[in-house]
């Protein structure tokens, strides 16, 4: 009952690996020094990538929230835990080193910046989901109370997103296109692998907490069962 | 337990939002530009270095633990699963004789 190695996850793991390898060659060696930030710009491949997969690690805890609530299915309330603690570990990574990136660039750790702010305020939303779920009671009540704060918790990230055009801000739009998002060819190969390389490793790590939940799910009602015998 | 680490981890929040908003005050009127920071970067294009390494570092530290703690977790279930069924076959032991 408890988790086990099935041969997609083995096969997920594999394929997280090796494009990792790949991903280290194009942004070490492959891609070109900034001109302008210099060596510690290769920080943006892992931090931007991150960050992608944080946002999609949250947008699966929509799903779930809103499957949860619509259908009240116990796979719906699992995806979405499961996506939200993978998503606050992604989160908290971006956040690490941005701030590591921030300091050589900027010259300072952190600043107010809207884009950083909203970026912070994300990870406390999921951070709270994670205690809420922790506290509240097992059942309905809990995940119910969940649901809601997942699919709330989500609209900061077109906030995010939009950051960059609503206000005034340090943090380039390096994305986007135009003369200050342009990326040299190189540079976006680089990112688009980064990027490819750290969704597979979203799916590994996804698939086996998964089955950790599940685990976890069956061993409390076996217990619930063992006290009433 | 839960209710110190939940303590420990405010404490953190709200000490790491001190620290950084007085950092941030402070050397926002200082703020360096990327074309002043590749002047002052000069001749050495290795000057950020340390940064980069502390950057990648944390990533994989950071993945590493949470892979452990998954597995920990593992573990643990595994043990309880089997303290509940010798739990279970004793009392049924018992209710039998």
């Amino acid at each position: 009952m408890t988790s086990t190695n099935s041969p997609m996850r083995n096969v997920l793991l594999a394929l997280s690996a090796a494009s990792m390898v790949g991903v280290l060659y194009l942004v070490f060696l492959y891609a070109p020094t900034d001109k302008n930030l210099g060596i510690s710009q290769r920080i943006f491949y892992f931090h931007v990538s991150m960050a992608w997969v944080g946002f999609f690690a949250f947008f699966w805890v929509l799903v779930g929230s809103v499957g949860y609530l619509w259908k009240r299915s116990q796979k719906m309330d699992r995806l979405a835990y499961a996506s939200a603690e993978i998503g606050v570990v992604f989160t908290t990574l971006m956040l690490i080193t941005g701030v590591l990136w921030a300091k050589p660039s900027w010259g300072i750790w952190w600043t107010w910046d809207p884009k950083l702010t909203t970026s912070l305020i994300l990870w406390l939303i999921y951070v709270a989901y994670l205690m809420l779920r922790a506290y509240s009671p097992r059942g309905d009540q809990g995940a119910r109370f969940g649901a809601i704060l997942g699919i709330v918790g989500f609209f900061d990230i077109p906030i995010i997103y939009l950051s960059v055009v609503w206000w005034r801000t340090v943090h380039p739009n390096v994305v986007g296109t135009g003369a200050e998002g342009g990326l040299e060819p190189e540079m976006r190969t680089a990112l688009m692998a980064c990027t490819v390389a750290f969704t597979l490793l979203f799916a590994y790590l996804l698939t086996d907490r998964l089955s950790l939940r599940r685990s976890e799910e069956e061993f409390e009602s076996m217990r619930s069962v063992a006290s009433l015998v | 337990m839960k209710a110190t680490l939940t303590r420990t981890l405010i404490a953190l929040i709200v000490l790491s939002a001190v620290v950084l908003a007085l950092d941030a005050d402070s050397a926002l009127a200082q703020q360096a530009t990327p074309e002043q920071t590749a002047e002052s970067q000069g001749s050495d294009p290795e000057a950020n270095l340390p940064y980069l390494f502390a950057a990648y570092s944390v990533t994989w530290i950071g993945f590493f633990v949470y892979a452990y703690y998954l597995s920990q977790r593992n573990r643990a279930l595994r043990r309880e699963v089997e303290a509940l069924r010798e739990a279970l076959g004793e009392r049924e032991q018992r209710g039998g004789g």
